[in-house]
């Protein structure tokens, strides 16, 4: 059974709420990048983003795309990001999902690439500009390789977009909580909870409440607006700073998702 | 000619988005579609071409430069005698008035070496819109008289400083905001690519190049001319030059991109002559990029600016793949001289971007010899470019004039 589906099965079986890591390959560099995203998969979580570093990443903020930049600057690439996919996905038991840009699964070849998530162990595949409109056939090569694509839904779809993106897609629904790009902290307000609310009616997937999730208390809110929580951009800043102070860089990031989830 | 129902030309264009912005291209998609046809719009916009942008643009034949060389006729089409200096006003005016249409009251725009962005701080200033421009920490560096325009103008000039800061990580500061911000905001992308419905729009704004050409030409003689030559960067000259004649058999078309120093990566901003770039999907669109083999761009060189972007817009792209427009790379050291020539024998300085296009016309007159017509799209003028050409021509006189000007200030 695809491992996307065996975590979600799960929680839905224990009434769950669940979180999705994400983390950047190469970020600050290879060695470092792996002990933070094992540190964040040790504490528990059920679904980790490895996000293959583009350079030009529009969907992206300025915490992130400085992360990728600095990745490329210290010889990212494509194959060592599938190296780094392989090694989480065999040393961890979280569902692994390769994140990254269209041009990145384009040029290395569509077939090939899907090919090679599946043989390095990676359970499912998000492409940030790739909507299903224009997927290269890619839906269909993940329904051929028993991989889930999961699709990206943001503030100003139609509950007929939604449910459309919902029955492309498969494994759960991204869900942006707002518009614009990742990074900058969300409120959980009236007008999030009314559009987690509106996706949540029109998904036939679960949900994944997205962009700027930083704290306990947001996540706490939206337990019982998604299904899961999604941090990624916050674990950047963290690895940053344990970097920057001597920590030991695997135990911060086991600390901060646990802070995060409880 | 159109893209298809979902935006390409061929394999080429498209609509490869983020989510966030679906709604605001759908919404523009259908806001062009509807106001691309409408009368009282076309007769908005001609107004202002006409006693604005102070079109039609002369269609000069450069009798001593044909002579001097020797071979075939050459005609030049001076669109830098426009406001502002240069084809991109056009456009610029085109999706401003466009954006009031649909209710937007601001306007953001990237700039490279800052042509788009005076442009469009010039379009907003005379039809009423906020303007805020992204521009590339190291272009602001280099391109300082432009930002002092587009803020006389009362433009918001703001600095980008991630990537390598420059035009492409502009268009990727905009397309961020504009994901952000739509409801009251329009992107009013400056050159014939992006995701769809841009290319098209471009195109269409930028055709009446073409379309003047046309009656201009039939004016200084009968039938077609033989070639026609633009420079490519992104390629809105081009298209907008190009487009009135594709149906037009008998034109060869050239495009001059830019050879910087070198075939070497990196050296240079060729896409499509050497065919050094690849087929890739970036900035929302499937087209021939300058890229490594895992697709992350390259960086460019070009003694222009204009002409220093790693892609070129997906229907010029087609039309280089089925053979309609043929691509020449230009070098540096040959702008600079296709320039003095046309200075001395012409009286036109043009931009450097432009110079590329007379570059190619230069050697092609000599080729193809006496009895043969070229017109050449000379996109813009080149007083922008007096800090880069003097200094590329080491002027003694000029170097002494900065360092007397800074010392006024000390």
């Amino acid at each position: 059974m695809n491992k996307i589906d065996e975590k979600i099965n799960a929680l839905k079986k224990s009434n769950k709420f669940g979180f999705m890591g994400h983390f950047i390959a190469g970020f600050p560099d290879i060695p470092t990048s792996i002990k933070a995203a094992k540190g964040i998969c040790r504490a528990g979580i059920e679904f980790l983003e490895v996000q293959f570093p583009f350079s030009d990443p529009t969907a992206d903020g300025p915490t992130i795309e400085g992360a990728c930049y600095k990745s490329l600057e210290n010889g990212f690439t494509v194959a060592k990001g599938f190296e780094i996919a392989r090694e989480l996905a065999s040393t961890t038991d979280t569902a692994i999902i390769v994140m990254t840009y269209a041009n990145i699964v384009f040029r290395y070849g569509t077939n090939l690439f899907i090919s090679k998530v599946k043989e390095v162990g990676a359970s499912g595949i998000i492409i940030a500009d790739m909507p299903p409109e224009y997927d290269e056939g890619i839906i269909e090569l993940c329904k051929q390789n028993d991989l889930r694509i999961i699709l990206i839904c943001a503030p100003g779809a139609s509950s007929e977009r939604i449910r459309q993106l919902s029955e492309k897609g498969s494994g759960f629904l991204y869900t942006a909580m707002r518009r614009g790009i990742t990074g900058r902290k969300t409120d959980i307000s009236e007008e999030t909870a009314e559009w987690l609310k509106k996706v949540r009616s029109n998904s036939i997937l679960p949900i994944a409440a997205a962009f700027g999730i930083r704290s306990k208390e947001q996540i706490d809110l939206l337990r019982d607006m998604s299904d899961i929580a999604v941090c990624g951009s916050y674990f950047v800043k963290k690895i940053e700073e344990a970097v920057q102070n001597g920590l030991d860089v695997e135990e911060t990031l086991y600390k901060t998702v646990k802070e995060l989830i409880g | 000619m159109k893209s298809d129902i979902e935006g390409f030309f061929g394999k080429y264009g498209g609509r490869y988005i983020a989510e966030a912005l679906r709604p605001s291209l759908i919404e523009l998609d259908e806001g062009f579609k509807r106001y691309i046809n409408d009368p009282e719009f076309l007769k908005e916009f001609n107004y202002i071409l006409k006693n604005f942008v102070g079109r039609p643009t002369p269609l000069l034949y450069a009798e001593n430069a044909s002579k001097e060389l020797g071979g075939a006729d050459i005609y030049l089409k001076l669109e830098g005698l426009a406001n502002t200096g240069a084809h991109k006003i056009n456009n610029a005016i085109g999706q401003a008035l466009l954006a009031k249409r649909l209710g937007k009251t601001r306007i953001i725009a990237e700039t490279g070496a800052g042509q788009h962005g005076v442009a469009t701080a010039c379009a907003c200033a005379r039809v009423g819109l906020e303007c805020a421009v992204f521009m590339g920490e190291v272009d602001i560096a280099r391109q300082r008289p432009n930002v002092f325009w587009m803020e006389m103008f009362g433009a918001k000039v703001v600095p980008v400083t991630s990537g390598t800061k420059t035009l492409k990580d502009a268009v990727n500061a905009a397309l961020r905001e504009w994901s952000e911000r739509s409801v009251d905001t329009h992107y009013l992308l400056g050159s014939a690519l992006g995701p769809s419905p841009f290319p098209d729009m471009v195109r269409e704004f930028q055709s009446v190049i073409g379309k003047e050409v046309r009656k201009q030409f039939a004016e200084y003689r009968n039938g077609n001319p033989d070639y026609m030559v633009a420079c490519v960067g992104g390629g809105s000259n081009a298209i907008g030059f190009f487009n009135e004649f594709l149906g037009d058999r008998n034109i060869r078309m050239i495009g001059a991109e830019a050879g910087g120093i070198s075939d070497a990566p990196g050296k240079n901003a060729c896409r499509i002559a050497g065919s050094i770039g690849k087929l890739g999907i970036v900035q929302g669109y499937k087209s021939i990029f300058l890229q490594d083999d895992d697709g992350q761009l390259l960086s460019t060189h070009s003694i222009s600016a204009g002409l220093d972007y790693a892609g070129i817009g997906p229907q010029l792209a087609y039309l280089a793949e089925i053979g309609r427009i043929e691509f020449r790379s230009i070098r540096d050291n040959d702008v600079l001289g296709a320039l003095k020539f046309f200075a001395r024998t012409e009286g036109v300085i043009a931009a450097l971007e432009s110079a590329h296009a007379l570059a190619a016309a230069m050697k092609l007159a000599k080729e193809i010899g006496r009895g043969k017509t070229i017109v050449v799209n000379v996109s813009g003028r080149g007083d922008k470019d007096i800090f880069i050409t003097a200094g590329a021509m080491k002027d003694p006189n000029w170097i002494e004039f900065l360092k007397t000007e800074s010392k006024r200030y000390e």
